[in-house]
């Protein structure tokens, strides 16, 4: 669902809706006087609409979900769509720009008029008679900016226009209908603001100099008293006080109710889901290829051994799996724990000669018996063969381990960057495979071999840079290089020789939001 | 959460299928071309270093040795119950000069089937299979110097037969090779009868204990090989003995005889290049017999045997040789 779609359902639906304005929130939208040169619009948000907030149904957001679910993953939407969804976006934000423009003209022209007709007639007070107008009279905009009318005439006359910039670049037909109508005490105009064929909205003027508002009501230079009344989208019965400073207010109005419609429209279509998203607890999943880097010096060993074992051994690509539970502290920094298990791979190559390989194989032979007759006599026999042989046996290094990290993160909710570092505890450590003895024989891996290996090889330290991509609403993917420094030997004291590793690897998982629903 | 809990399944599925990924061991053998168990070649020509040469070093009988003052002659008494009598002045040098002093002779017996495979003596008057009631290899030295005997002078071999009482119509036969040492399988070796013709006589005699003990009194006129045997006759047919082996059996590296059961005859079977078999010809039917094969691989011995009762008309049988010690093998040899 579009925006636009989005705006015309909830208009369809909340045309005539009524409810009541909680007290003070029109003080809370209370546009204060905007004293010329300063951009009446840019202030008027900036002072007094950016921080509003408006309660919202939980029914109404979880009716606007979907669409936010669907707007997240246009990113992996076909190539043809996406580029239909920029051009999109790429008219809205013209029309957004060009928008700002037109105001921005309209309001530059209407300043023009009012200090023109300042210059001219500085205390013009409107002697018309309200009956004097006409309902209905409409008379468009373009071409009649040298004739704006007078104060007494926009009140008085029913054709007199608030014409907008005749300069303006804008194509859309804007005029004003005056109406005049009598809301109990108060004496309003209503002026009906139409974009082309779009009737959108009645903005009503009070004259706000006496108490009791007169149907007959002078309209005077109120400049600074004035109050206009712009309609609620949502309810016809309420009325958004608009006030203004004095010759600020006939320009300011249609461009006040236009932006502040689209403010509140903004606020409502583009909320943050922080609240909905359960952001205490997060779960990672991941596997990572690894690559070990070994130290290894002699304790007691030859030379020959060590050089030996040192052209017996190569490394090979390992991998650690496990999970973490994702604690956000704030905003963020953030703790990770979890469970992980890891293997550290080597190759060990060693020779033995003369091993024996044995092959069956069937033999032929033509044998002439005694009496001259040639009889073919086949044998299928064992033949052995001495091969020196190169094995290559997959040295294993397997560990359980804890992971306690601290993390700190930045960027939005899509794309996120930080850093992990923290220590990683081991459980237990166990390893399989073959390795030299003293005597330079291989020998396999066992709790009888002259080098110890420990069960336990302590804490390790960890540090990582991390970067997720959120993918859909509760699921992030993420990547995370990084690099594990054991503080202990996996070898015992009593060993021939030390061995230490350290590990660097490329974490792939997902990252999932624990959702309370 | 439904969906998270199959993100972990499938995650955990992946893991395990990923750790349950193991190759072990992998290996790339060659050939040791310097190990003797993969030459696999025949030869036409058995050559010095062919390891059959080294396998009869190692089972072939010791010489038992005795001396004597050639002034005075003597009876050398040996184990097994064989005595050398030698009369005086019996030896001089090979140019015939007068030896005097102490001599020094080595005695090989071959009373059993068993040493006479060890020492690889067959029992074959050329192609013509004989009946042997023993063999004997008599060497005679001073100061390391071959003698023979004096021009007339003959010396007398009384021994007992371990195995059978004393049989009539033996005679004495001498090995072509005449003066050679023991060296292995020897085609081209053939027990010829004497000259003379002379019978081997029988004795008896009191033994240790007071039994009386049956043998042989062969009258030598030759040193080296000397035998008692007799010409076998047999009423049935005869085929020809084929064995095979596994390919890692060569003639470089194998022999083999046939050993009758009935008659202390050994046969040795040749290799035959052409069918990289081992044969021998014109063998009676109706014998039982055991083919016994001995190798040497390396430094391993191999060791087969196999019993027959009758080669039949094809006569076409498979070994498959065992690696086994000297000592069992030597032990197999005895028991024939």
């Amino acid at each position: 669902m579009t925006n636009e779609a989005f705006d015309h359902i909830t208009r369809e639906k909340l045309k005539d809706y009524a409810a009541a304005i909680p007290a003070g929130l029109w003080e809370k939208i209370h546009v204060p006087a905007i004293n010329a040169p300063q951009d009446p619009f840019d202030q008027f948000f900036k002072e007094k609409l950016q921080e509003i907030t408006a309660p919202v149904s939980p029914e109404l957001w979880n009716r606007i979900r979907p669409e936010e679910e669907k707007r997240r993953r246009i990113f992996f939407l076909p190539r043809k769509t996406s580029m239909m969804a920029a051009s999109l976006l790429m008219l809205f934000i013209a029309g957004t720009v060009s928008a700002y423009i037109y105001f921005q003209q309209v309001r530059r022209s209407r300043n023009a008029e009012i200090n023109a007709t300042q210059t001219n007639q500085p205390n013009n007070n409107g002697t018309g008679t309200a009956g004097s107008a006409t309902p209905g009279q409409n008379n468009t905009g373009p071409g009649n900016s040298s004739n704006p009318g007078t104060p007494a005439g926009a009140a008085a006359s029913p054709v007199t226009t608030d014409a907008v910039d005749a300069g303006s670049s804008s194509t859309e037909q804007f005029s004003r209908e005056n109406t005049r109508s009598s809301s109990g005490a108060a004496d309003a105009s209503a002026n009906t603001v139409v974009f082309g064929k779009h009737r959108i909205g009645k903005i009503f003027r009070q004259q706000g100099t006496g108490t009791e508002a007169s149907s007959t009501g002078n309209f005077t230079d109120s400049r600074d008293e004035d109050m206009f009344y712009a309609p609620s989208s949502r309810s016809n019965a309420a009325l958004i006080p608009l006030q203004r400073k004095g010759h600020f207010a006939s320009g300011e109005r249609v461009v006040a109710y236009n932006n502040h419609a689209g403010s509140i429209k903004n606020i409502i279509i583009c909320p943050s889901d922080k609240n909905l998203r359960n952001t205490d607890w997060d779960l990672e999943v991941f596997a990572s290829p690894d690559l070990s880097f070994k130290t290894v010096s002699s304790n007691t060993a030859s030379q020959q051994f060590m050089s030996r074992k040192d052209s017996s051994e190569s490394a090979r690509v390992g991998f650690t799996a496990g999970f973490r539970i994702v604690k956000p502290l704030n905003e963020h920094f953030l703790i990770k724990a979890g469970l992980q298990y890891a293997q550290i791979n080597e190759h060990f190559t060693y020779k033995t000669a003369d091993e024996i390989k044995t092959t069956t194989v069937i033999t032929v032979r033509n044998i002439t018996l005694a009496n001259g007759t040639v009889v073919t006599v086949s044998d299928t026999s064992v033949l052995q063969q001495a091969v020196n042989k190169y094995n290559t046996v997959n040295n294993r290094y397997k560990s359980i381990d804890v992971p306690v990290l601290l993390g700190y993160q930045f960027g939005n909710d899509d794309l996120k960057i930080g850093i992990n570092a923290g220590v990683v505890v081991n459980l237990n450590s166990s390893y399989k495979g073959v390795m030299l003895d003293s005597t330079l024989s291989p020998q396999p891996i066992d709790k009888n071999s002259s080098v110890g290996y420990k069960t336990n090889i302590g804490v390790g330290l960890y540090a990582g840079f991390n970067i997720s991509k959120r993918i859909n609403y509760n699921t992030s993917v993420f990547a995370e290089p990084y690099l594990r420094y054991n503080l202990s030997d996996i070898t015992t004291p009593q060993s021939v020789y030390k061995q230490r590793f350290s590990v660097g690897g490329l974490s792939l998982g997902l990252r999932f939001n624990l959702n309370k629903h | 959460m439904q969906r998270i809990s199959n993100h972990i399944i499938l995650a955990l599925i992946l893991f395990t299928g990923f750790t349950s990924c193991k190759k072990d061991l992998s290996n790339n053998a060659t050939l040791n071309p310097a190990n003797a168990l993969n030459d696999t070649i025949w030869t036409r020509t058995l050559p010095a270093n062919a390891a059959v040469n080294a396998l009869f070093d190692s089972i072939v009988p010791k010489p038992l040795t005795e001396s004597f003052n050639n002034e005075s002659g003597a009876t050398l008494h040996f184990n097994g119950n064989v005595d050398l009598i030698f009369q005086p002045g019996s030896f001089v040098t090979l140019s015939g000069a007068p030896v005097t002093g102490n001599i020094k002779i080595e005695l090989i017996k071959l009373l059993t089937k068993g040493e006479m495979i060890k020492a690889m003596q067959a029992t074959l008057y050329y192609n013509a299979l004989l009946e042997s009631a023993g063999a004997f290899f008599v060497k005679a030295s001073k100061d390391g110097q071959e003698l023979e005997l004096s021009p007339g002078v003959s010396y007398l071999i009384q021994y007992t037969d371990p195995d059978n009482d004393p049989k009539p119509y033996m005679f004495v036969f001498n090995g072509k090779a005449g003066g050679l040492a023991p060296a292995g399988v020897d085609p081209e070796f053939t027990w010829l009868k004497s000259a003379d013709g002379s019978s081997v006589k029988t004795f008896t005699r009191s033994g240790q204990g007071g039994a009386d003990q049956a043998g042989y009194e062969i009258l030598a006129k030759k040193l080296n090989w000397v035998s008692a045997a007799r010409q076998s006759f047999y009423n049935a047919g005869s085929s020809h003995l084929t064995a095979i082996l596994p390919l890692n059996f060569t003639n470089k590296n194998t022999v083999v005889f046939a050993v009758f059961e009935n008659y202390k005859t050994v046969v040795p079977l040749y290799s035959d290049y052409n069918t990289r078999a081992f044969r021998a010809s014109y063998l009676p039917q109706q014998q039982k017999m055991t083919i016994v094969t001995i190798s040497k691989i390396g430094k391993d011995f191999y060791y087969d045997e196999k019993d027959i009762s009758d080669i039949g008309n094809l006569g076409i049988f498979k070994l498959r040789p065992e690696k086994k010690s000297i000592q069992d093998i030597l032990e197999h040899l005895t028991s024939l």
